[in-house]
């Protein structure tokens, strides 16, 4: 899975530890979503895209 | 919330407390058995001791970083520790059975009665696998579990 994750925290000037506190993760779920090692669940997918107020379609795509 | 937050640390350094005294006490009670054992160490004691260094050691590595995270506001524990903690639990009991097995076949100077034990252990774990299987297909698994 890729995601937009790394380029949108630049965007919005977030860091890992930011979003993480905000989605309630630890930051190593973080980096391994960015490296697209980890599918997240629905629910995780939904509040990061909340974050940064896209579609969960326009953060994640399958490869 | 800032609560909350307060009540996670509180539980998370009430529990790396804990892990601190119990992995203390595991080392004191390596020392006191090398220390009472004769002496030169086979192979097999250094092997013993080897092992238990590191699984405390991973253990208190894995707790520090849980603490780590707790300060920094963050969750100790979230879906993909669960995830990585289910896996590894699943491949430990699927390498355990073999070894348990493998050890009972090959190690011939075990007596009967051990032997039976070890079996009647691997019977258990198998046992308890295909009752808690049944059991979540049946009910499911919540995205708590």
């Amino acid at each position: 899975m890729k995601t937009r994750i790394k380029e949108l925290r630049a965007r919005d000037n977030i860091t890992q530890v930011e979003l993480a506190q905000k989605v309630g993760v630890r930051r190593e779920t973080i980096v391994f979503l960015e490296k697209g090692k980890y599918n997240p669940s629905l629910k995780l997918a939904s509040d990061i895209s909340k974050v940064f107020e896209m579609k969960i379609e326009e953060i994640f795509t399958l490869d | 919330m800032l609560e909350i937050v307060n009540i996670i640390i509180m539980k998370a350094k009430r529990s790396s407390i804990t892990s601190f005294i119990g992995s203390a006490v595991v080392v004191a009670l390596l020392v006191y058995w090398a220390y009472q054992s004769e002496k030169p160490f086979d192979l097999t004691a250094y092997v013993i001791f080897g092992a238990c260094i590191l699984i405390v050691g991973l253990g208190l590595y894995f707790k520090i970083g849980n603490l780590k995270n707790v300060k920094a506001g963050l969750e100790p524990t979230d879906e993909l520790s669960k995830r990585i903690k289910e896996k590894a639990a699943a491949k430990a009991f699927e390498v355990s059975i073999f070894m348990w097995v493998l050890g009972v076949l090959f190690f011939a100077d075990i007596d009967p009665a051990s032997k039976v034990m070890i079996g009647l252990g691997v019977m258990g774990m198998g046992l308890v696998f295909l009752i808690t299987w049944l059991y979540y297909s049946k009910v499911g698994i919540s995205d708590e579990d």
